[in-house]
Order: structure tokens, then C-alpha cells, then sequence
């Protein structure tokens, strides 16, 4: 991402924002730039922030500290009414005196934009959200999907330079969410706002997002693209939420040849190649993802091709969960109260997915896959 | 299987005799007033004549207007302080709101000859207020408005306040906030509020009794004067106007409140 | 540290700011209340305290002596007599409102059906009603020329009128119709809100109707009696109309003795004494019910 040439502007700036509530730091000394056209998320567990983040820049709560920039321009003393932002609500917020029109025109007519055009204008967003021939209906007439759609109409109606989304989807069913996702995704690149959006969901965050902060406690841990912060989390809170569940706290103890040496908390050495980004010392542990284990039965020798920097250490099958598309097992690594999750997907057509509980077996993975942690 | 038959029947039985108790002696009067009996405890033949002589008797006429006087003034009075108070103690946290909340309560659970008597030594020993109107009216501001209060409060308990946000949101200062969005959700409570108000005023009777002076006869006072010759026919048509106006107006509040429901 | 230092002096400036904002909103929201409690509630009671340590002259004007007369009237002599026997009264009332009330709201939330609407009206329109027409029904009813008497008296089963009025039976009586209403609804209401599957468990446990009646319903309705114990017993407590419509000069509670000192007689003195002390048995009542089961159900009671 650093690496393009030409960044959009920027079109949201947060600045060393604090929020306090009594007994907790909901917001902590956070800095964050958001780029004109991009699908941001802040993602992180319930209460740690994100969602007090996202009403800060709405307006909707004032920061104890720091400044909120839209469009260059400080925001900090504008009531939610004079910013140009607008926020798509977690329950949606639909006005349930007034039809699907009537909410989404609501602004519009708080612009004091002419009849006509607020005609016009409503007509658009409501095909642009697949609503035709809804518009006269109240809320408590819709579905949870429409609702979320005349909710996005209603603030996309408005043009603004941020639409922020408070947990958009969370409050629909696993597959509408599916289909709604798609659906964000289609109208963002329709209209090209910038999208911010708040979520709990990993999937969620990574199949929509240009970008990803992820926040706990009140405090940013990670910035990037959905790829960086899914393969090279930095640290263990970070490896965890996104479903790495094979983390290894340790240090490295010896270094040569650009190979480290690193030693578990557990007392297993393993050899990793040395990371142009991180200093040895600052390595505090590493994870693999499950699915980048290999299971090879002990009695069957080592058919491929091993590198000084695989990783192979012997255990026993503990248990099988057959998933349908993939079984996860958990392996005990030999000597160790090591538990490895590994992920055997169907396509791998090796006689692994018959393996069964009690079975001898050697955990293997490259050095390359190995993702180092600074926290 | 038998004993669970029996079981209902019995609790039926009980419950009509309880409804027995409670209506008996309201329907009894309400036939009355259609009797040609002059006592009025008695049947002695259809006559609507009772009626006609409630309409020509002066008296209650002149208490009747008081009556519906104060209890319009009180009814809007205590529906606007009812509305911004429950708004400003839903909205706000601050040291001593569990005091106020609580001393809100008081005019409703102190026995209302204690509330009567202090406003009437308050009044005339103390600021001198005139006993009349003025009295009456604020002394029914001061037991009804906490009504008022705790009615819309409940409400906003169950309000959707991010309706709020999003009308702030999408552009409305929060003044229009409240015209097109939270004023017309909150309006099914604070009609209902209104709505309930309007017969405890209108059918108080001890309060006003302590603070009303000379000269000041409500229609409740009126009645109670009227008690001591025993069952009179006027009497009769007043009682079955008044739970006829309170079964309509019932009826209209379920009305109102449904259509409140069914619109969030 | 010179940046730490702005940081937090901008801190605290938004903290004042919002602070200031906040007392702000509260005059704004909250001033016309609180006028109403502090002048005509706290202020009168405050008055009535006072008067309550002052002499009586002999016209009723208020003599400006202090004296713990009044007070003694009350604890040691007759009128205690009276206090007590308005508390035995609002106990007893109490008691026959949850015994006759629990079987209707039983059966309305149980088996209530499509008719559930028109018995909650039939309860609700009684409590909505003048109450002070709906006494006089129930004298119209009760009374010595009232329709019971006329109607036995006609069909020759007795001979004279019964003695209904002016009776203790008669008060407890008035005072059960006239509040009966406000012990149904709130015991309806936690009936109706009971989840039936607690009691099926109940039942899948073993729990035979009757047990499980003790054993679950009743705890689990234990908010709604508590809401309705408060609502019928605070005004019977200080009841003047019953007594003083069913009890003639026979029967006096602590509220009619209120009433009289103040609209009979004019001894303010004595009667603000009496009327705080009706206060303060009230107060005390409303602590230990608040106290013993919470305030959610005194607020939920209204």
C-alpha cells in the first residue's frame, strides 16, 4: 500500500483523539489518515472502541482531546448536523412514522433542497438499493435486509464525503449479511464514497475492507490491508482475533547465517529465517495458520523435500472435527503441552483426511510461513 | 382429568363475583338515574327526566365549567412539565436525580389530606395565594404533573434514541429533531398522559376540598354536598356520566396507544 | 513535559465545557419541577412542621408558642389509638384486596383467552372512576334505605332495616371495593408477564399444580403484589372519605382526623401535627417497602 505512487487524498483525519468514560479509556491517543474512495473498518471485540471512534467523527459524542478533520477541516466544535458525514445506524434507525420516501428524502428536506429535485434524488438512491416500488411502504413493513437498505439510501442520499457504518450487518442473519456485504461492496464502487465502517466480524472486515485497523482497549494495534493484517499480524491479540490459533510466545536465543533460533516459552526450539522489518530482540513469539500444517503420517517417511528452515516436530492426533469442507484436528506435539490446530482441506489428496484420533504424526510447515510477533 | 376441568371454573366463578362486587354498585346508580323514583334508590319506571333537571340545575352547571376549567388548564400545565421533565431526567445523569426522582413522588404517595391540608396552610398562612382558581390549579399541577412525568418517562424508556441521533445525523438541528421525529413518536405517551390526567383532576376531590375556600364548588364538592341527603336522582345521572365519560375515554386511550405500538 | 501538560489542560477544559453544558440542560429541562417540589411540596410540608410545635388560641388563630403538646396527643392518647387502628385497617384491607384480587388476575392471565381486553377494561374503568361517586354507589347499595334493606325488607325476611352502615364491616368493606381495582392490575401484570415454560418446567419436575403454585408462581409474582400492596395500602392508610362516608363519627382513621381538625374544627396547630405524623408513618412505610423490596417496584407500581 506505502509502495503506490499516487494516494488518493485524504479525506478523513483522526488526530491523537482521547474519549474517557468514567473508569475506561474508551478511545486512546489514536492517529489514523482514511483515504478519499477507500472501504475502511475498524475492527476489534465489543468494547474496545471502535464504535465511541465512529460516533466521535459523527459527532454523536465529543473527544475529551484531540481533532477530527473532514476534508482537511477541523470538525471538532460542528454539532452532527452541520458535518459532512452521515452514519448508517447498527439497528438502522428508520423513522417509523414515515415511509421509505419520507426517510430517505429526511435530510434533503433539512437542506431545504426544492420538492422536485428531492424527488428525483430519492428516486435514484432507491434503484440504486434495489428498492423500486417500495417507496411508499413504513419500515415496520420491510425486512431486516431492506431496512439496512433504505437506512444506506437515506445517508447516501446526502452525498457526503464520509458515510460512516456502525456494525451495518451485524444485526442480520449469516446469509443476508453474505448477500449484504455484496450488495455494500457493489454500491461503494457505484458511487465512490468514502466508507467507513465498524464491525466485529474478521470475515466481514477482510472480504470488504481496502483497509483494516484493528483496535482493543481503546488503542490501534494494527493498520493495514486485508492481507497484511490476516498473513503478518504483529501481535498476539492481533494473530488470535484473526483466527490464527497456533501462537508461540518466546524469544530468540541465537542468531547466524540470517537463521534465528527461537526458543518457546515451552522449551521448543524451532529455526526461522531473520525478518528484514523486526530486530531479533524485539521478537516476542510467532504463529502459523492452521491451514498451513502439513500432517504426514510418522511410518510413511518424508516424501518432500525439506529446507533448513522447515519446521517438523513429532505429536499424536488428539482429536478430529470433520467440517465438511475441511477437518481441523489438534495435534500434541511430543515432550510438550503444545496443542497445534491444523486445518486438512478435502481438495489435499493425500490419505490425511482419514487419519484418526491416537494417530502417530509429524507437524510440518516452512520457516517462510512463520509469522513473527513484536506484542 | 377432572380436576383440571374444575379448576377454572371455579377461579370463573370468583372472578365474577369480584366483578359483581366492583360493578353492582355502579350500575345500580346508573339504572337509577332512569328511574322515576324521586329518592333515586329505587325502580319505578323509565324517565329521563333526571337528566333534563341536571342540565337546567344552575349549580351544577357553574361546578361543572369550574371543573372542566381547571382540568384543562391542569392537563396542559402538567403535560408540558410532565414532557421536559422526563426528557431532562431520561437525558441527563447528575448528583441528587435519584433525590428529585423521589421527592417527584411525593405529591402521589403522601395521603392526599396531608398534600391538602399543607397547600392550604402553605396558601394562607404563608404566600397568600387567593383560594379559588389559583389554588385549585396549582395544587392539581403539583399532584398531576408527577403523573405526567412518570407516564412519558416510561415511554422513553422503551424509546429508540438512535432515531434521535439519526435525525441529528442526517441534518435536523435539534430542533427539528424534535418536531419531525422524537415530538411525534413521544406524542401517543404524552396523549395518553394527557388523556389519564385529565379525569384526576377532574374527579379530585379531597385535595380541592382542603383548598378550594368559599364559593369555589367543583363537581366532585358538589356531589359531596349532596351526599348527606342520601341517594338523589341528580346525583344518579352525574355518577353515570362520569364512568360513561371514563369508559370512552378508556376505550381512546387503548386506541391511541395501539396505534403508538404499531408504529414503532 | 510541556505537551503532556496542554494535553491535559485541553482535557480538562472539554470536561468543564460539557460540565457547564450539562447544568445548562438541567435549568433548562428540570427548573420548572424542580420549583414545583421545592415551593408547593417541600415548602408546605416544611410549614406544617412548624405549625405542628404551636399553641391553638381559643378562636383557632395560631398562637406562636412552642409546644410539644400536639405530639404527645398523638403518641400517648387517643389519637394513637386511631393511627393504629388506620394501619390495622390498611394491613386488613391489604390482605382481603390479595385474597380476593390473586383469583380474578389468576384467571384473566390464565385463562383469560380472547376476552383478556374486556376484563382488564371492566377492571381498569373502577379505578379510573370518580371514586368519590363510585363510595356513593356502594352507599346507595349498603345504606339503611339503600337497595339490600328495601329489597329484604319487601320479600319479608327481615323486618327491620340491617345495620350495615357505620360498622367496621362497612369500612373494611368500602375501603376493599374502593381500592381492590389497583391490587388486580399489577398482580395481572406479573401474570401475565410469567413465561410459561418455568412452568411447564415446574410441572416436567414433578411440581403437582398445587405446589407448583408455591413454589413458582408466587415468588415469581412477588413484584407484581409487592407494586399492588403499595398502591392500595399507602391511601387506605390515609383515608378520610371511607371513614368518614362508612364510618360516620363512629369510625375515625388518621386521615379523617385530619380532615376534621382542619375543615370541622381549625385547629391548624393540632392538625398539622396530625397530618405530619401521617406523613411520617407513610415515609417510614415507604423506606422499609423500598428497603425490603426495591425501588423498581414502588416506580413500577405507578
Amino acid at each position: 500500500m506505502s509502495g503506490s505512487d499516487k494516494q488518493p487524498a485524504v479525506c478523513l483525519e483522526i488526530r491523537d483523539v482521547v474519549k474517557q468514560f468514567p473508569g475506561v479509556t474508551a478511545v486512546d491517543h489514536i492517529n489514523l489518515e482514511i483515504r478519499e474512495g477507500e472501504i475502511f473498518s475498524f475492527l476489534g471485540p465489543s468494547g474496545c472502541g471502535k464504535s465511541t471512534l465512529l460516533r466521535i467523527v459523527a459527532g454523536l459524542e465529543n473527544q475529551d482531546q484531540g481533532d477530527v478533520l473532514i476534508a482537511g477541516q477541523a470538525v471538532n466544535d460542528l454539532p452532527p448536523y452541520k458535518r459532512d458525514c452521515s452514519t448508517v445506524f447498527q439497528n438502522h434507525a428508520l423513522f417509523p412514522h414515515m415511509t421509505v420516501a419520507g426517510n430517505i428524502g429526511f435530510g434533503l428536506v433539512e437542506r431545504k433542497v426544492p420538492k422536485a429535485e428531492i424527488k428525483k434524488r430519492v428516486q435514484a438512491k432507491v434503484d440504486l438499493v434495489n428498492l423500486g416500488g417500495m417507496e411508499d411502504r413504513y419500515p415496520h413493513q420491510l425486512s431486516g435486509g431492506q431496512m439496512q437498505r433504505v437506512a444506506l439510501a437515506r445517508s447516501l442520499v446526502l452525498e457526503p464525503t464520509v458515510l460512516l457504518l456502525d456494525e451495518p450487518l451485524a444485526a442480520l442473519d449469516r446469509k443476508l449479511r453474505k448477500e449484504m456485504q455484496v450488495e455494500l461492496k457493489r454500491i461503494q464502487r457505484e458511487v465512490g464514497t468514502t466508507f467507513l465502517n465498524v464491525t466485529h466480524d474478521q470475515k466481514e472486515a477482510l472480504s470488504l475492507s481496502d483497509r483494516i485497523a484493528v483496535m482493543k482497549d481503546g488503542v490501534l494495534l494494527q493498520i493495514g490491508t486485508p492481507n497484511q493484517i490476516y498473513e503478518t499480524p504483529r501481535t498476539q491479540f492481533v494473530a488470535s482475533f484473526m483466527g490464527a490459533s497456533n501462537i508461540f510466545g518466546g524469544s530468540v536465543i541465537d542468531s547466524q547465517d540470517g537463521q534465528l533460533t527461537f526458543k518457546t516459552e515451552t522449551g521448543v526450539q524451532v529455526v526461522i529465517p531473520e525478518s528484514k522489518d523486526i530486530p531479533d530482540d524485539q521478537i516476542t513469539g510467532f504463529s502459523v495458520h492452521p491451514e498451513l500444517i502439513d500432517l504426514i503420517q510418522e511410518d510413511a517417511a518424508p516424501e518432500r523435500m525439506c529446507t533448513e528452515t522447515d519446521v517438523m516436530l513429532p505429536g499424536t492426533v488428539k482429536e478430529v472435527f470433520y467440517l465438511g469442507d475441511f477437518s481441523e484436528m489438534s495435534v500434541m506435539i511430543d515432550d510438550t503441552d503444545i496443542i497445534l490446530t491444523v486445518f486438512m482441506t478435502r481438495g489435499w489428496s493425500g490419505p490425511n483426511m482419514k487419519m484418526s484420533q491416537g494417530e502417530r504424526v509429524i507437524a510440518q510447515w516452512s520457516g517462510d510461513n512463520m509469522n513473527l510477533l513484536v506484542g | 382429568m377432572k380436576k383440571k376441568k374444575i379448576a377454572p371454573k371455579i377461579l370463573w366463578v370468583l372472578s365474577v363475583l369480584t366483578l359483581i362486587f366492583l360493578w353492582a354498585p355502579v350500575i345500580l346508580i346508573m339504572v337509577y338515574s332512569f328511574s322515576n323514583n324521586k329518592y333515586g334508590s329505587s325502580w319505578e319506571g323509565f324517565t329521563t327526566k333526571w337528566y333534563v333537571k341536571l342540565i337546567t340545575n344552575d349549580q351544577v352547571r357553574d361546578a361543572l365549567i369550574r371543573s372542566l376549567i381547571i382540568a384543562g388548564i391542569t392537563v396542559v400545565v402538567s403535560t408540558l412539565i410532565g414532557t421536559i421533565t422526563a426528557y431532562g431526567l431520561y437525558k441527563f445523569n447528575f448528583k441528587g436525580k435519584q433525590f428529585l426522582r423521589t421527592s417527584i413522588l411525593l405529591p402521589i404517595v403522601f395521603p392526599s389530606v396531608v398534600t391538602g391540608s399543607a397547600l392550604l396552610v402553605f396558601f394562607t398562612r404563608l404566600v397568600h395565594i387567593p383560594l379559588g382558581y389559583p389554588s385549585i390549579i396549582i395544587a392539581h399541577i403539583v399532584f398531576c404533573s408527577p403523573l405526567a412525568v412518570f407516564i412519558i418517562l416510561g415511554r422513553m424508556q422503551r424509546f429508540d434514541w438512535s432515531w434521535e441521533e439519526a435525525a441529528l445525523d442526517l441534518g435536523a438541528t435539534p430542533f427539528r429533531t424534535f418536531i419531525r421525529v422524537t415530538g411525534p413518536q413521544l406524542l401517543p405517551a404524552i396523549m395518553a398522559s394527557a388523556m389519564l390526567i385529565f379525569p384526576w383532576s377532574f374527579d379530585d376531590f379531597v385535595i380541592t376540598y382542603f383548598v378550594a375556600g368559599v364559593g369555589s364548588t367543583t363537581l366532585p364538592i358538589y356531589v359531596f354536598s349532596q351526599l348527606r341527603f342520601g341517594a338523589t336522582p341528580v346525583i344518579n345521572t352525574i355518577g353515570t356520566l362520569f364512568v360513561t365519560i371514563t369508559m370512552l375515554g378508556l376505550v381512546l386511550v387503548h386506541f391511541i396507544q395501539k396505534t403508538g405500538k404499531s408504529s414503532t | 513535559m510541556p505537551p503532556l501538560d496542554d494535553a491535559s489542560a485541553s482535557q480538562s477544559q472539554a470536561k468543564k465545557r460539557e460540565k457547564r453544558k450539562l447544568a445548562l440542560n438541567i435549568t433548562a429541562y428540570l427548573s420548572p419541577i424542580i420549583i414545583i417540589v421545592v415551593v408547593f411540596v417541600f415548602a408546605p410540608l416544611a410549614i406544617i412542621l412548624f405549625f405542628s410545635f404551636l399553641k391553638s388560641g381559643p378562636y383557632g388563630q395560631i398562637v406562636y408558642e412552642f409546644t410539644f403538646e400536639n405530639v404527645k396527643a398523638i403518641l400517648g392518647g387517643g389519637y394513637g389509638k386511631v393511627f393504629l387502628k388506620s394501619v390495622y385497617l390498611a394491613i386488613q384491607t391489604n390482605l382481603l384486596c390479595i385474597l380476593l384480587g390473586y383469583p380474578i388476575a389468576y384467571y384473566i392471565a390464565r385463562f383469560g383467552g380472547k376476552w383478556k381486553v374486556l376484563w382488564i377494561f371492566l377492571i381498569i374503568v373502577p379505578s379510573w372512576s370518580s371514586y368519590l361517586i363510585r363510595l356513593y354507589a356502594l352507599k346507595t347499595l349498603v345504606g339503611t334505605k339503600g337497595t339490600i334493606n328495601t329489597f329484604l325488607l319487601n320479600i319479608g325476611l327481615i323486618s327491620e332495616p340491617i345495620q350495615i352502615l357505620y360498622t367496621n364491616f362497612a369500612v373494611t368493606m368500602a375501603l376493599v371495593f374502593a381500592w381492590l381495582p389497583f391490587m388486580i392490575l399489577p398482580i395481572y401484570a406479573a401474570l401475565d408477564g410469567l413465561d410459561r415454560s418455568v412452568l411447564e418446567a415446574a410441572t416436567d419436575l414433578g411440581a403437582n399444580p398445587f405446589r407448583r403454585f408455591f413454589r413458582v408462581t408466587l415468588p415469581l409474582t412477588r413484584g407484581g403484589l409487592l407494586a399492588g400492596s403499595i398502591l392500595v395500602f399507602i391511601p387506605t392508610v390515609g383515608e378520610w372519605l371511607v371513614p368518614h362516608i362508612f364510618g360516620g363519627s363512629k369510625i375515625m382513621m388518621a386521615g379523617s382526623l385530619v380532615a376534621h381538625k382542619f375543615t370541622a374544627v381549625g385547629n391548624i396547630p393540632q392538625g398539622s401535627s396530625l397530618a405530619m405524623m401521617l406523613a411520617a408513618t407513610l415515609v417510614l412505610i415507604l423506606y422499609l417497602t423500598i428497603k425490603w423490596g426495591g425501588r423498581e417496584a414502588l416506580e413500577k407500581s405507578l
